[in-house]
């Protein structure tokens, strides 16, 4: 098999999944931190951006740890079950943190600290 | 009698290295045959969960934009949040459930490819019908809360707080 194959196919597939994902988790997750705070739009882009950032971090921790085991591998099954093995951690640690953020930003928009309505029903 | 005995050690010794070499082609063709598995098993898996995922949210646009009292910025970004979950999530158990131990002809190949297509896709419809089913409790709770705020409206007029 070949290292290089899978290096490029490894950092390849983790590029994509890490800077389009992250993209529009930022695109379409702004209407959501400008729903919690109206009053001010520019702190709420902040949010985001630092949002986007840890996710970032969070992706690079998991590509680039792991990466050296790619030197130990020998045959191409080694090396696709390393590819799945990694991505597979990372996605689905990600669909974890995702969902939990929703549930997050729901229970922090029907809470008192951002809520500036007196009756809930709307 | 050390002529006979060295025979004896010599063909000993030479079934040992037939079979160190049989072991070594039988790995060699369970690993081709593992690798074509895998080969065939990623598309196939990721084509199920694209054309379950766009199903779906083609028709959870609907939903969001009734739970959402038809504001569209937010309704669609909801759903394509929805959305992005549900393809992280279903992909990620796909790769994770990848792993194939032994395969040593083609019949165990295709057994091994049912075997792992055929749960995954049952757990795509799992995945499917819990969505569908957190869609209709939100269009409920949607409902609920626009009957509340009209019997509301109707007992206690309109007033600028």
């Amino acid at each position: 098999m070949n290292i290089i194959i899978t290096y490029i196919v490894y950092l390849l597939l983790s590029a994509i999944l890490v800077l389009l994902v992250g993209y529009w988790f930022y695109h379409f997750g702004e209407v959501y931190i400008v729903m919690l705070m109206p009053h001010d739009v520019q702190t709420a882009k902040l949010l985001n951006g630092l949002l986007l950032l840890g996710y970032y971090l969070l992706n690079l921790g998991f590509i680039l740890f792991f990466l050296r085991q790619i030197n130990s591998l020998q045959h191409w099954n080694e090396a696709i079950l390393f590819i799945a093995k990694n991505l597979s951690t990372n996605i689905i640690v990600v669909a974890l943190m995702h969902y939990l953020n929703m549930l997050w930003l729901y229970l922090l928009s029907i809470s008192s600290f951002f809520n500036h309505n007196k009756n809930q029903i709307s | 009698m050390s002529y006979k005995t060295d025979s004896m050690q010599l063909v000993r010794d030479s079934i040992q290295h037939a079979e160190q070499a049989a072991r070594i082609l039988e790995i060699e063709i369970s690993d081709a045959f593992v690798v074509k598995a895998y080969l065939i098993y990623l598309p196939i898996a990721i084509l199920l969960t694209a054309l379950v995922s766009h199903k779906l949210f083609k028709s959870g646009k609907v939903f969001m934009l009734d739970i959402f009292n038809q504001r569209e910025d937010i309704a669609y970004s909801t759903n394509k949040l929805f959305e992005l979950g549900f393809y992280l999530i279903n992909l990620g158990f796909a790769l994770k459930i990848l792993y194939i131990n032994n395969i040593d002809n083609a019949k165990e190949m295709i057994e091994a490819l049912a075997n792992k297509i055929g749960f995954f896709a049952i757990y795509l419809g799992v995945m499917l019908f819990a969505n569908l089913f957190l869609f209709f409790r939100g269009k409920k709770v949607a409902s609920q809360k626009r009957r509340d705020k009209a019997l509301y409206e109707k007992v206690v007029p309109q007033t600028n707080i």
